[in-house]
């Protein structure tokens, strides 16, 4: 089962290294809203605390409400680079910050998406003071001693990662292609988070010193803290550490209309691959809105399992396809949906993409059932238990609430965007899918004869 | 007035003498470590030899259940690897009175989410689910293993999905260089088959194969159920009743270990034009069979020493190949074992440009461990430390439980497994990691697998190994 994808999830480039009756269905416990206190420093930055003394461990995640989106043209993939800069030392701590949190049995990474990029850890509970002097280190004082050398190293290790995940990978180049054709030249989300090699071949030390003046600041933040700890002792450990952090740059997120495609868009892409494969994407709404919702839950009618409305057509009957997903991808500004088939051998890529858009068109000409409904409301409601799960999970989910809707505690609200959603929400957010699209294709290169 | 401002002072000043000046001249000291015990599961065995480690948990409405059967890949003819795979995933394709529309409606309704999986030695049927639906969900799996339909349309389905996935995963250099390692490093002898086959293995099976393998293969005695979840010890005794059923023995065997192991060479597969190589160094080393506490201790001591070696981002291979070369986004080793044998693998994706420094790096930092730059103290001791204290984040969710306790079914380890994990870590000694060390990391045992462009095999050439080329199917090109 596919669910619930942001931008971020589907995008984000990490530093390192899944019949009975309508009436029978089940309808798990109550859903519990983690408590949560949430503060703010005096310097601006945002404080969430939620504690959790099931295991002793303890999560600490600091989010900078800035990411790709904020990069000017010609420095495509900077903040990207920078995350990995920021693992390269501080100045009392100037060596790599992996070292001390693998010494402990803790993790440690940071991942950028278009809307923010985020640091986080997790250690042994009695650690805590570790990862809060850790992070407000880096924070105030990693231009001191950030150099030549390390920038040059980590920007072939970024253009490796780029030709490792993307370049070199087979249908690696959907994601960028995607993005540059359902967002215009000049919208945030036009470029890709991992960037272009071009543009990070030119990035400087200097771009390096402006960027974290311009993005790296206390108003620009909010750090979570949860798990095994003390509230009070949390608290005063924050302030101790963070408190002295002074940049009082407040960056301008950025803000862009939701586009309108004025026409259909279709790239095709030749590949190392065997199998074609035809991708369309619609721009829709923004994340946590009401149409979000409801795509979310398109995307579970149309294409997860053998009897959803897609997968039972073209794969189970027609034995087109070889391979289908769909996801509602959502951030901050706007959303896409995504639909990817990969033929089946012998099938051509005209062949699929006549079959796939005769299938979609009967698909959403017909709200869903009630059971449609409410097996994929199912899903929701288990997933939700299990966002529930993990001190990690539970620090990056408040920061990612808080974010994009202003309340860390919005885990009951949020799903019940997807519970109050009636078939026919659900016809309505259809529209969506029936404006003008992208369309990706992927063609094997040279007639496919690579092996 | 002024007794106001005094008011005000005093209260800031109270405040601020909370908040001490952080020390940066030194990383602070942990608090005190507080101890993890592990939940053990309770085990017993029904009638018909089904053993079940149950684990109640509580925390949320959830449960999953994972049936692990003692038959894997190393029991598929070679010519027809991958027919354990088909076999498991015909299962959810019709059983009982229930098609494959009727199964899938039934998951879905019911916020299942199965799957089948094959590994070397072991198969398993895993549901992740509501624990209010136990008892359908265990009625589910006694059609699987008891009644399955295996109808024709359904296989000719199956089979030619697996066969396109297969050809698709030709087109990938970690698939290809993986499946050229086990044949290299295994010839067509145990540990050679990948799991789910080959465009030309899976060409061969079929359903008559199929219905052989599953009378053959899914009994109930020496496999294992383990549940945990929000369930109590009554409720799944009685959503068990429908397991109580099934009967029979396994009569698989798996296939011989082939002796010698490979003499070193390099093993060539081509990628025409690709801007990045896979780069695999390995060697054989001895499978989890043995369960005798020196086995058990000899493969703790392995993990330490390969914690500065390999298994961390701060291990040698990456900080070379990556932090200080920039040659890869990640560089790294692990030990991968089966029942009979298993590996001990280098890998690294690293710029075309970089494929034979990446190999002379590779060779260099294991003739440094081995020679001048033995395990260091601090080395030792952080790995020591890292093992012990990352264990409690893998008993985090229900399902990283599950997972945890499934290996010890899969390696035939006890159930107080994790519960001694601290101890046998700590009882490891530097000189137990360097002895693994010395063992484990010697050059001359390595061979070489590379999947890149053609046009690198000159520059390979240089290494002085015998280049042996192999197509994407695992497969020796002869040589003309």
């Amino acid at each position: 089962m596919k669910l619930k994808t942001t931008f971020s999830s589907a995008l984000a480039s990490g530093l390192l290294w899944a019949a009975t009756s309508a009436s029978a269905l089940a309808a798990p416990g109550e859903l519990k809203e983690p408590e949560i206190t949430e503060t703010r420093l005096s310097n601006g930055l945002t404080l969430l605390l939620s504690r959790d003394t099931s295991l002793p461990q303890v999560a600490v995640e600091i989010r900078f409400l800035s990411g790709s989106a904020s990069e000017r043209k010609g420095l495509e993939g900077f903040a990207h680079l920078f995350e990995h800069l920021m693992f390269q030392g501080s100045e009392h701590y100037n060596q790599d910050y992996f070292a001390p949190y693998e010494a402990i049995g803790g993790l440690v990474n940071g991942t950028t998406s278009q809307d923010r990029t985020n640091f986080f850890e997790q250690v042994p509970s009695s650690h805590l003071e570790l990862a809060l002097w850790m992070e407000s280190d880096r924070v105030q004082t990693l231009l001191n001693v950030l150099t030549e050398e390390r920038f040059e190293n980590q920007r072939s290790v970024v253009l490796n990662e780029r030709r490792q995940r993307y370049e070199n990978t087979p249908y690696g180049m959907m994601y960028p292609l995607i993005l540059e054709n359902l967002f215009p030249e000049g919208h945030p989300y036009h470029h890709p988070t991992i960037g272009y090699p071009e543009a990070l071949n030119q990035a400087t030390l200097d771009d390096a010193k402006q960027f974290f003046s311009n993005y790296y600041s206390p108003s620009n933040a909010v750090l979570a803290i949860v798990g095994d700890i003390d509230l009070k002792e949390a608290r005063q450990m924050v302030e101790r550490y963070f408190g002295d952090w002074k940049n009082p740059s407040k960056p301008e997120q950025p803000s862009a209309p939701i586009p309108v495609l004025d026409a259909d868009r279709h790239v095709v892409e030749q590949d190392n691959i065997s199998l074609p494969q035809v991708n369309l994407a619609w721009v829709t709404p923004v994340a946590y809105s009401a149409d979000d919702a409801a795509l979310d839950l398109w995307a579970l009618i149309l294409t997860d399992g053998k009897s959803s409305r897609l997968y039972q057509d073209l794969i189970f009957e027609q034995h087109l396809l070889q391979d289908l997903w769909a996801f509602q991808a959502s951030d901050r500004l706007a959303g896409a949906f995504m639909i990817s088939a990969t033929a089946a051998p012998g099938h051509s890529i005209d062949e699929i993409a006549q079959a796939l858009d005769r299938s979609l068109e009967k698909a959403l000409s017909t709200p869903p059932t009630e059971e449609e409904l409410k097996r994929a409301l199912n899903a929701y409601r288990k997933a939700f238990f299990k966002k529930t799960e993990g001190v990690l999970k539970r620090a990056h989910q408040l920061t990612q609430y808080w974010h994009i809707t202003g309340k860390a505690s919005y885990l009951k609200e949020d799903l019940a965007r997807y519970t109050n959603l009636t078939p026919a929400d659900l016809a309505q957010a259809a529209r969506w899918l029936k404006a003008h699209r992208v369309r990706v294709d992927f063609i094997p290169r040279d007639g496919g004869d690579q092996k | 007035m002024k007794r106001l401002l005094f008011c005000a002072l005093l209260a800031l000043t109270a405040c601020h003498s909370e908040v001490r000046a952080p020390d940066r001249t030194t990383l602070p000291t942990p608090a005190a470590l507080k101890t993890f015990q592990v939940q053990e599961p309770e085990v017993w065995t029904l009638d018909n030899q089904l053993t079940v480690w149950f684990l109640p948990d509580h925390r949320t409405p959830l449960a999953i259940a994972k049936l692990i059967l003692p038959t894997g890949a190393a029991t598929d003819p070679v010519e027809k690897a991958g027919l354990l795979s088909i076999t498991a995933s015909m299962l959810d394709e019709g059983a009982g009175d229930k098609d494959a529309l009727t199964i899938d409606r039934f998951l879905q309704n019911t916020a299942t989410d199965y799957g089948s999986s094959v590994s070397t030695d072991k198969t398993t049927l895993s549901f992740d689910f509501l624990s209010e639906n136990v008892n359908s969900v265990f009625a589910l799996l006694s059609d699987f293993l008891q009644k399955p339909q295996f109808n024709q349309k359904d296989f000719d389905r199956v089979i030619k999905k697996a066969q396109a996935q297969a050809q698709a995963d030709e087109d990938d250099l970690g698939d290809v260089a993986t499946l050229v390692m086990r044949k290299a490093l295994f010839g067509n002898g145990y540990g050679s088959n990948p799991p789910s086959g080959t465009t030309s293995s899976l060409k061969r099976i079929t359903l008559d194969d199929v219905r052989a393998c599953h009378q053959a293969a899914f009994s109930p005695e020496k496999a294992t159920l383990l549940v945990t979840g929000d369930l109590d010890r009554k409720t799944l005794e009685q959503a068990l009743e429908p397991l109580r059923n099934w009967k029979g023995q396994p009569k698989l065997t798996s296939a011989d270990v082939t002796e010698p192991p490979p003499a070193a060479g390099l093993h060539f597969v081509a990628f025409p034009g690709s801007t990045q190589s896979m780069v695999l160094l390995a060697h054989r080393v001895p499978g989890n069979a043995d369960v005798s506490e020196e086995a058990i201790k000899a493969r703790f001591a392995d993990g330490i020493f390969n914690q500065p070696f390999g298994s961390k981002f701060m291990g040698r291979l990456n900080m070379n190949l990556r932090e200080d070369k920039g040659y890869t986004y990640g560089a790294h080793a692990r030990f991968l074992r089966w029942n009979l044998a298993g590996m001990f693998m280098l890998k690294a994706q690293v710029e075309k440009n970089y494929t034979r420094a990446t190999v002379d790096e590779m060779l260099s930092e294991l003739m440094q461990i081995v020679g001048d730059k033995p395990i260091t103290e601090t080395e030792y001791q952080e790995g020591v430390d890292d093992q012990v204290l990352s264990l409690p984040m893998s008993f985090e969710t229900l399902s990283s439980r599950a997972d945890m306790f499934a290996q010890l079914i899969e390696r035939g380890y006890s159930t107080d497994y994790w519960n001694r994990y601290t101890e046998r870590t700590r009882a490891v000694t530097l000189q137990d990691a360097q002895a693994s060390a010395m063992k484990n990391a010697r050059g001359e045992d390595f061979i070489v697998v590379i999947a890149g462009d053609p046009e690198l095999l000159p520059s390979l050439e240089g290494l002085g190994l015998k280049i042996t080329q192999w197509d994407r199917q695992g497969n020796i090109i002869p040589s003309k």
